[in-house]
């Protein structure tokens, strides 16, 4: 085993969950959409890591059309939002269920890194690009629809 | 320990935080990022345990269904938007608690 991608993995995987813990804790929702932003990119990089290019290409262009959606309305939306301290016993509770049930496929066998593979269908390929292209489209005439709308 | 398996400790973290965010926030966008991030993260693990354990040939099927999973997910992200967008042009804010009025 390679000791550069075990260091690589770790590195990314810190980041990531660093980046996502600024995403959900933080008040400011620009603040919070940048560590979305950095937590996606740093999930994708890890697919890719793992042999999976084109999923990895899919899942960038899906969170990045979904930044991008999501950055469009955030300025209409211009709030803070006071989060109040919500920890019960039921919330803990919650998460440590999903812990203790994700970690259970981790623990009964080993994982092996998969084959590396280009194996998406053309056909499928061009319906993702459409499907991207949508996406983007999308949030800007959605941008539109509100600027035209600030006018009125 | 491969660097597989951090991936996998890592993502089971992040499914976590996800989770966490979903019930504990207020403001809809931010449920919306963590639903986003719960998906992308439940996708991987599906991905790396099907593949790393099944046999090769059935990787292209494998690709497949995950990103037809993907683009559902994406479906219902692009429909929450819509509706976070009409409620807030319709009562001026986003927090879950204070929808009431959507009871029926």
């Amino acid at each position: 085993m390679n000791p550069v991608d075990l260091i690589f993995s770790v590195i990314v995987v810190v980041f990531s969950i660093v980046s996502l813990l600024y995403a959900v804790i933080s008040r400011r929702l620009q603040r919070a959409l940048i560590g979305f932003l950095a937590c996606t990119v740093l999930m994708c990089i890890a697919i890719a890591h793992t042999n999976l290019p084109v999923l990895a290409i899919v899942a960038l262009s899906i969170a990045l059309g979904t930044f991008v959606a999501l950055a469009a309305i955030s300025p209409m939306m211009y709030i803070e939002t006071r989060e109040r301290g919500v920890w019960s016993y039921i919330l803990p509770l919650v998460i440590g269920l999903v812990l203790l049930v994700l970690i259970l496929p981790i623990l009964v066998r080993p994982i092996h890194p998969p084959q590396l593979s280009w194996s998406l269908d053309p056909f499928v390929s061009v319906l993702l690009l459409a499907h991207g292209l949508f996406i983007v489209v999308t949030a800007f005439t959605m941008r539109l629809i509100i600027r035209e709308g600030e006018k009125i | 320990m491969t660097y597989v398996n951090v991936y996998l400790a890592g993502l089971v973290v992040l499914t976590a935080i996800s989770v966490y965010g979903i019930l504990s926030s207020r403001n809809w966008v931010k449920i919306l990022m963590c639903l986003e991030v719960l998906g992308l993260s439940l996708i991987f693990i599906a991905s790396l345990l099907s593949l790393s354990l099944n046999s090769i040939s059935n990787i292209g099927a494998a690709q497949t269904y995950l990103v037809v999973l993907v683009a559902v997910d994406s479906g219902i992200l692009g429909v929450l938007i819509a509706v976070i967008y009409v409620l807030f042009k319709k009562m001026g804010r986003i927090e879950v608690d204070k929808l009431s009025e959507l009871k029926g």
